[in-house]
């Protein structure tokens, strides 16, 4: 037991330290030693490019996470960059660039799934979760498959994981996107949700076991994947 | 990594209610934790079974989610996005010149972004490139640069410059006509420039005016900018069914480099549309020159004199 915990932590340090160096998450503050006021053209241009450069990418791959749609995920990322142009020579707060773009693409999609009237049956989702939740067994088995598969996950799962993620409660998903897809620290996503890290820890926290059980009840449902692995 | 805000890690050599469900709280974020942290962590999990348990299921949610693919941007959305940038801030240059601040202009603003957008990204498809690198041993040197350009005089006249440029020895040749009405030759070396008037056979030292502005092909600018951040490279894209890199130089204008990373043209940024400055550019080897351009000795014929006002200064 001991040798089995130990490595398994082991294990995931270096998943997380490769994690870290293809992390799709970046920290960025522009160059702070220009005066932006005084010399606002061309430099504020070549900062915006900068900025669209460092993190369309990864501001896109989040949409993308969390909506599973190329179209959207394009769409919300103009969208982020365009509002991020307009707000950007009032913007003095420029300490948090990535939490500052996180959150108008959060806010973005946020809207985009209210807008398809996903809220309307979300409440009942997280209801039969808060109420299954606590008695549902997971099965030993059900994810080990995922954790195993060591590369990209086949099609059937990454259709399920998609599918897992777009039937969570919004703000579970969120939390759980960019902590363990975006590879964000706890406490700046909680600077892009709005809310205390303890609170951005334990949400991270139950959106991970959330997950774990939605994903074992589409399986077992089948959930229209026509080839489980799993 | 301050992370003051979550309950501190109890002791973890306990199995107490209280403290396992601190320690699953902590399991979801395990990756964001100092070593010394985890360790305690590892530590419990070694005598606690159900914290374990929690641990399994936890781990692969986390491993299985950061394998999620990675996306990028659609070539229009990257088009859409460098040409809003663009708009906003000569827009906000703009706005600043006139100390006038209003929604209708910002909505003018975003309306001239929606235009370019829709003009360049049938012009262009950009694949933004986030590495870019000169080769250190390139050099534009070793040529005659060769470029014309049709250009607009302040009556509204239009008149055609047409420059021969040696970058080796910064010998000029450039000749402005305008129709039947006036054409000028100036030849200049690194220290003069010698303008003719060949329809009045009338000769000028000085004639500075009449000379081309080629700031745009010091290389050697290009590299220090590119370096310091004035010069951004924004991505690659086809310009006239050519791969281009598109560098943002420091006077705000765009660069076009073939894939051997000579000019092909420069994009003038203006609120309508990113417009070629050039009719043509071309790099000639220095043999293909016939050295009698670059020679500055006044012409036989010709008197020393006043040339023309130049179209652009008329």
């Amino acid at each position: 037991m001991y040798f089995f915990c130990y490595t398994t932590l082991q294990k995931t340090e270096k998943v997380s330290q490769r994690s870290i160096q293809q992390k799709v998450h970046a920290r960025m503050t522009l160059n702070k030693s220009m005066d932006y006021h005084k010399r606002y053209a061309p430099v504020e241009e070549i900062n915006l490019v900068k900025l669209y450069e460092q993190f369309s990418g990864p501001v896109h791959t989040y949409v993308y996470r969390l909506l599973g749609n190329q179209e959207d995920a394009d769409d919300i990322t103009q969208e982020v960059f365009i509002r991020a142009c307009t707000a950007w020579e009032t913007l003095h707060e420029r300490e948090h660039l990535s939490a500052w773009l996180y959150r108008i693409a959060t806010n973005l999609c946020i809207d985009l799934m209210r807008r398809r009237k996903r809220f309307s049956w979300w409440p009942r989702v997280r209801r039969q979760w808060h109420d299954t939740m606590e008695d549902e067994e997971l099965k030993p088995d059900t994810l080990r498959a995922l954790s195993d598969s060591g590369g990209i996950p086949e099609i059937a799962e990454r259709e399920l994981i998609h599918i897992t993620l777009r039937d969570m409660p919004a703000d579970y998903a969120i939390a759980l996107v960019l902590s363990a897809a975006q590879g964000i620290p706890y406490q700046e996503v909680a600077r892009i949700i709005g809310v205390t890290p303890n609170t951005a820890a334990t949400r991270i926290s139950r959106a991970k076991k959330m997950f774990a059980l939605h994903y074992q009840r589409l399986l077992k449902d089948g959930a229209g994947i026509s080839e489980k692995r799993l | 990594m301050n992370n003051t805000d979550l309950p501190p890690l109890p002791p973890t050599d306990k199995i107490h209610p209280e403290v396992c469900a601190l320690v699953k709280r902590y399991l979801a974020i395990a990756a964001d934790l100092p070593d010394e942290q985890r360790h305690q962590l590892s530590y419990h999990l070694q005598h606690c079974p159900d914290c374990a348990r929690e641990w399994r299921m936890l781990d692969p949610v986390t491993k299985a989610i950061s394998q999620m693919a990675r996306s990028h941007p659609s070539a229009q959305v990257d088009q859409a996005v460098l040409a809003a940038i663009a708009a906003t801030t000569q827009h906000t240059r703009s706005r600043r010149r006139h100390r006038l601040l209003s929604r209708g202009s910002l909505v003018a603003a975003l309306a001239a972004c929606l235009s370019i957008v829709a003009i360049a990204t049938l012009l262009f498809v950009l694949n933004v490139q986030q590495s870019f690198q000169l080769p250190a041993n390139l050099s534009w040197n070793n040529y005659v640069l060769y470029h014309s350009q049709v250009m607009t005089g302040s009556d509204g006249k239009q008149y055609r410059i047409q420059t021969y440029h040696n970058l080796a020895t910064n010998q000029m040749n450039v000749t402005t006509k305008m129709g039947n009405q006036l054409q000028v030759e100036a030849v200049s070396d690194a220290h003069q420039t010698l303008g003719m008037d060949t329809m009045h056979r009338v000769a000028q030292w000085d004639a500075d005016a009449w000379s081309s502005d080629d700031s745009l092909f010091d290389l050697t600018q290009l590299r220090a900018d590119l370096q310091t951040g004035k010069a951004v490279y924004l991505g690659k894209e086809t310009f006239q069914g050519q791969a281009v890199y598109r560098i943002r130089t420091a006077q705000g204008d765009i660069l076009l480099l073939d894939s051997h990373y000579m000019p092909v043209n420069v994009l003038e940024v203006n609120q309508q549309s990113d417009e070629p400055m050039y009719e043509q550019i071309s790099w000639l080897s220095p043999t293909r020159v016939p050295s009698s351009i670059w020679q500055m000795d006044i012409p036989q014929g010709y008197k020393m004199g006043q040339l023309p006002p130049h179209p652009k200064m008329e």
